[in-house]
């Protein structure tokens, strides 16, 4: 172990058989197949083409590397270094020299081409990346009924190009870094000079750089890992899968983070309202795209407080609901022999447990889950006096709710909270309702997102534009958000 | 952990604080100011906003006022806590333990005192902006329910007692506004004093609501006939009560924590090595424990009166002495 990490601190030497016999050992070869090591002459001058099968593109390799050398006809006294084998022979559009080991390793791992030249201390490394990869396709989680229909796909290099489609920009800047000690993760910082605030690039940038764990298994852990509050119920980075979304939030000024094999990118800042907005919003005109936004508000605190203020309600403050919603209520439940309590539990676990097996059940089968759900949830349990119709209709409508929320972690963050003003209604009223409704808006006023106020620009207040919980006009939206470099600076 | 809070979000804590405590203490547990409670009100906003003005643009040295403070804080607290607990036996809970009810707002204060004051004055800076909208709701249900009659004799019990209270809401206003002590750097310490006799207002005109809705001799009853009177919105129909139980329970958590906070920042100021969370933690035990004392009302009615005094003659004693600490941002 030792020896292997006194040679990946190594230069190369310059001797071919020496620096080959190296990337041997680290690349395991030929324990590991599909590391392949390709000899072959250019005037007289031994070269060894260094590529992961599968990871690099054999067509590319075999055209503009093994092609370009053996065509190549030199002058008789001439004999090729490592700059002129880059300018004149290699044939391919990016083209970098490096001399240590561990970074040229680490680049051939990811499917480009190192060319070793004997005598020469420097390795030629070429872009020649062409491992199999998802078209792009339409998105699965963020659909939309108007507007662009593209999703990220797992390739870096497709993601990236997606998005300078969306924003043709040279202040676009894409900052490539590596996160992950042990097996490291190509991550890309996009954001546009000029419009993004530098101490938010550099705390995001300086984040991603601390990152110290061993292996960073695409963006969930990325995100895991730089977020400011990790004991939070609620997500502080936005995931998107849409490249106009994260084009979108980039020209607000806020920071995109993509890596590969991730589909989606992660946006940063965002405050409680981002987690609201979808992209049909922008796209509708601003009646509609309002009205949308009202709705998801209504499914948002539907979806967090009614299983609670119904347990509260019916079980201690009778007398502050209609006497004929009392009867109706006592008349569904006569035969009930749970307690609403224990009746809740049973509904929520039970449509937790359908949306779990929708999410991981085969497509072909999935209309089976349909027929469970009507069937044996709703019309079975009713007629076997196990839940009351009018409890069912309650965990419908928080269910739908929920569903109303665009993002999908967000969503299951307040599935939690649910959880807990349930658990307090059922203790203590509608005391313990207002306490846990009190609760959690303190913890939302205590989170930030890479240093932003989680429920700015309400609380703290800053200059925003008319763009929160309704979307006015757009020719009304003239003010940059106020964590946008051009921002008015905020007041307080 | 250092408790701290910037002086914007404090300014919010502070008029929420204000404004529930004058209306917990005229509306609710004094009954000496009848009919003229709202008058009570604006004289103690009036009477404060000197005292605020001095601690907010000259922030007195030394750790007599903090400490002072601190205890008021904690005094009342207590007495919100009380208030928290009697509301909530009322509204449903009247079998449970009293410990019960104390705790999970015991706790909850503590978790929110933990976020620091930022959390505590974003939250207050939310409830200043919800509140009206609520407020607007609960005065649309019980418009036909007010009696502008009833507000009749103005003078209420005389000016005698009307001036008492207004002594005595002076100095909730200092124990419920002391957190405007706390920020490291005022930015508008002008903006900081008004916010006291504002406060005061909206504390005289939600009273005012108030007193129109039940004839003065209901309104001269006993705490729990007064906070039926509150809850049941008067005579409106008991399922209107709703919006009016969620405004009531949500200004006094605000209160309870604003007033934990300051407690335990103030006492850190004393004691400059004790930890943030520890701080917290000694002041809630200290509200819980002391909110079970049958005498507490008896304390909080017997201090009342002499809080605003002293507090006003330790700040000029204070400052006349040890002097105040200067860089106060000039006023924007």
């Amino acid at each position: 172990m030792e020896n292997r990490e006194k040679r990946l601190r190594s230069q190369l030497t310059g001797a071919l058989s020496k620096d080959v016999e190296t990337f041997r050992a680290l690349l395991n070869s030929p324990v590991n197949s599909d590391a392949q090591f390709r000899f072959l002459r250019l005037a007289g001058t031994e070269l060894c083409v260094i590529y992961i099968e599968g990871m690099a593109d054999d067509k590319k390799i075999n055209d503009f590397v093994l092609r370009a050398c053996a065509e190549r006809t030199l002058p008789e006294d001439m004999v090729p270094d490592m700059d002129y084998l880059a300018q004149n022979v290699l044939e391919i559009a990016q083209c970098e020299t490096e001399s240590r080991v561990e970074v040229i390793l680490g680049k051939v791992v990811t499917g480009m081409t190192a060319v070793l030249m004997d005598g020469c201390c420097e390795a030629a490394l070429l872009e020649t990346r062409g491992y199999p990869a998802r078209n792009v396709n339409r998105t699965t989680n963020e659909s939309v009924v108007i507007g662009a229909q593209e999703g990220f796909v797992e390739s870096l290099r497709t993601n990236m190009t997606l998005l300078r489609r969306y924003v043709p920009s040279p202040r676009l800047i894409t900052e490539c870094l590596e996160v992950g000690r042990a097996v490291p993760c190509r991550v890309v910082l996009a954001y546009l000079e000029g419009t993004a605030k530098p101490e938010i690039v550099d705390a995001v940038r300086s984040r991603l750089k601390g990152i110290d764990a061993p292996t960073v298994q695409g963006l969930g852990t990325v995100q895991q890992l730089i977020e400011d509050s990790p004991w939070a119920l609620l997500p502080q980075l936005l995931e998107t899968e849409r490249p106009d979304r994260a084009a979108s939030c980039l020209m607000e000024g806020q920071v995109a983070i993509l890596a590969d094999n991730s589909p989606c990118a992660l946006i940063a800042p965002v405050t409680l309202f981002h987690q609201l907005h979808a992209s049909d919003d922008s796209f509708a005109r601003w009646q509609y795209g309002s009205f949308l936004r009202l709705i998801r508000v209504a499914g948002m605190l539907i979806s967090v407080f009614l299983p609670g203020l119904y347990i509260a309600l019916t079980d201690y403050h009778m007398h502050l609901l209609p006497l004929s919603l009392i009867g109706s209520i006592a008349e569904a439940r006569a035969n009930v022999p749970f307690p609403i309590l224990a009746e809740i539990l049973i509904m929520e676990f039970s449509f937790y447990l359908i949306n779990e097996a929708g999410t991981r059940m085969p497509q072909q089968i999935g209309s089976a889950l349909g027929i469970v759900g009507a069937l044996i949830l709703g019309q079975a349990a009713v007629s076997a006096s196990i839940i009351s119709p009018i409890l069912i209709i309650i965990v419908a409508i928080t269910g739908l709710g929920n569903y109303a929320i665009p993002d999908y972690g967000f969503g299951i963050g307040l599935v939690i909270c649910r959880l807990f003003v349930i658990a307090l209604g059922a203790a203590l009223g509608l005391y313990g309702v207002c306490l846990a409704a009190f609760v959690m808006l303190i913890s939302l006023c205590g989170m930030r997102s890479v240093g932003i106020p989680y429920l700015a620009p309400v609380a703290p207040r800053r200059p925003h534009n008319p763009d929160l919980l309704l979307r006015l006009p757009v020719w009304l939206q003239r003010r940059p958000m106020f964590f946008a470099a051009n921002g008015r600076k905020a007041s307080r | 952990m250092r408790l701290s809070i910037a002086s914007h979000p404090a300014r919010f804590a502070a008029l929420a604080a204000v404004a529930a405590r004058l209306f917990l203490g005229l509306a609710l547990d004094a009954s000496l100011t009848c009919n003229g409670a709202w008058i009570s009100a604006l004289i103690g906003g009036l009477l404060a906003q000197p005292w605020a003005f001095c601690v907010c643009r000259f922030k007195p040295r030394g750790k007599a006022l903090p400490a002072l403070l601190a205890l008021l804080s904690l005094l009342d607290a207590a007495g919100v806590l009380s208030a928290v607990n009697r509301s909530a036996g009322y509204l449903a809970l009247d079998r449970s333990p009293a410990l019960a009810l104390f705790l999970p707002t015991g706790i909850a204060a503590l978790w929110c005192a933990w976020r620091n004051g930022d959390a505590v004055g974003y939250g207050a800076m939310l409830w200043v902006r919800i509140a009206p909208a609520l407020l607007l709701v609960v005065a649309l249900l019980q418009w036909p329910y007010y009696r502008p009659a009833w507000l009749c004799p103005i003078l209420g019990s005389g000016w005698s007692e009307i001036l008492e209270g207004g002594v005595r809401s002076a100095g909730w206003i200092a124990s419920a506004s002391a957190i405007l002590l706390l920020p490291e750097e005022q930015d508008r310490p002008m903006a900081s004093a008004t916010l006291i006799p504002i406060a005061a207002g909206i504390s005289a005109i939600l009273i005012a609501l108030q007193l129109m809705m039940v004839p003065a001799p209901l309104s001269s009853g006993g705490w729990l006939d007064r906070l039926d009177a509150l809850l049941c919105n008067g005579r409106a129909p008991l399922y209107l009560q709703l919006p009016m139980i969620a405004f009531w329970f949500a200004g006094l958590f605000h209160l309870v924590l604003c007033e934990l906070f300051a407690g335990a920042a103030l006492i850190q100021r004393v004691f400059r090595r004790l930890d943030g969370k520890i701080c917290a933690l000694i002041v809630v035990a200290a509200a819980l424990m002391l909110s079970r004392l049958e005498a507490l009302p008896a304390w909080i009615d017997a201090v009342a009166p002499w809080a605003y005094p002293a507090v006003g003659a330790l700040t000029a004693a204070t400052m006349l002495l040890k002097g105040g600490r200067s860089p106060c941002l000039s006023e924007a």
